[in-house]
């Protein structure tokens, strides 16, 4: 998942070689702003077919909360 | 006056130690008082201000740009990269029917307009984006100001004031 997370924040950004971990921050490491994290989490939900609600989007902080995120909507580590 | 301060995006940018130190140079040009030590606080949702100022800021960054804008009066204010995307799943999702309407019929040209005019909505009011960012259109009903400057080639800025009071003037200050 980290892989595909990679991917799509590459074709949103253009940010590569980011070399995700779990505790890798979003804003704070990566430093993504809103509309990026917008369009990242809608390419998630076209991804993985979820629904995320924007109320929900703030608590993913880290690419942990994130994956356990996916996890919990069904989606399944590839 | 609104002034926005803007500088090529580098490491050691922090809200909490460059702010305070434009504030100063802010306050000297518009005679607002400012306390030297005045610290940044942040609301339960994030939203960052003077801890006992009459000042206000708002911060936003995209490409390569990082930009604070000041005022004597609450704020918001985003920066926006204009990037090669399909605007259309975002504005499905986060616009509001009237501006999803005028983007449709003018071909997304102002799209990263709009954007940034939304985000400096939510950031004025404090609320972040949530799930009532679709809920409002800058096009008409908000009861805010909105005032497009104009910056680099390639990107959009605008700023959101309160709706009372005269129009202010606005400037672009660059530093190192």
């Amino acid at each position: 998942m980290l892989e595909r997370l990679e991917e799509i924040i590459y074709q949103v950004t253009g940010k590569n070689n980011l070399n995700l971990t779990d505790d890798t921050d979003f804003v704070k490491d990566l430093e993504l702003n809103s509309f990026d994290v917008m369009n990242i989490i809608s390419a998630l939900e076209d991804l993985y077919d979820v629904d995320i609600p924007t109320r929900d989007v703030w608590q993913l902080r880290q690419v942990k909360d994130a994956v356990e995120y996916l996890k919990a909507k069904g989606v399944e580590e590839q | 006056m609104i002034a926005v301060y803007a500088c090529v995006r580098k490491p050691g940018i922090t809200t909490e130690e460059t702010v305070p130190a434009l504030a100063k140079n802010y306050a000297e040009l518009t005679g607002t008082a400012w306390e030297p030590g005045t610290s940044v606080c942040r609301t339960q949702r994030g939203k960052p201000y003077f801890c006992a100022s009459p000042l206000h800021f708002s911060v936003s960054h995209s490409g390569s740009y990082w930009a604070c804008a000041f005022y004597t009066a609450d704020l918001g204010m985003d920066l926006q990269e204009h990037r090669s995307t399909n605007p259309e799943p975002v504005v499905r999702r986060f616009f509001h029917p009237e501006e999803r309407k005028h983007l449709e019929e003018s071909g997304f040209t102002d799209f990263f307009d709009l954007w940034a005019a939304k985000e400096s909505y939510v950031k004025y009011t404090g609320s972040g984006i949530s799930d009532s960012f679709s809920g409002f259109s800058v096009l008409g009903g908000c009861p805010a100001r909105f005032y497009p400057i104009p910056f680099m080639d390639g990107y959009s800025l605008c700023v959101c004031i309160g709706p009372e009071g005269a129009q202010p003037d606005s400037k672009v200050i660059w530093f190192d």
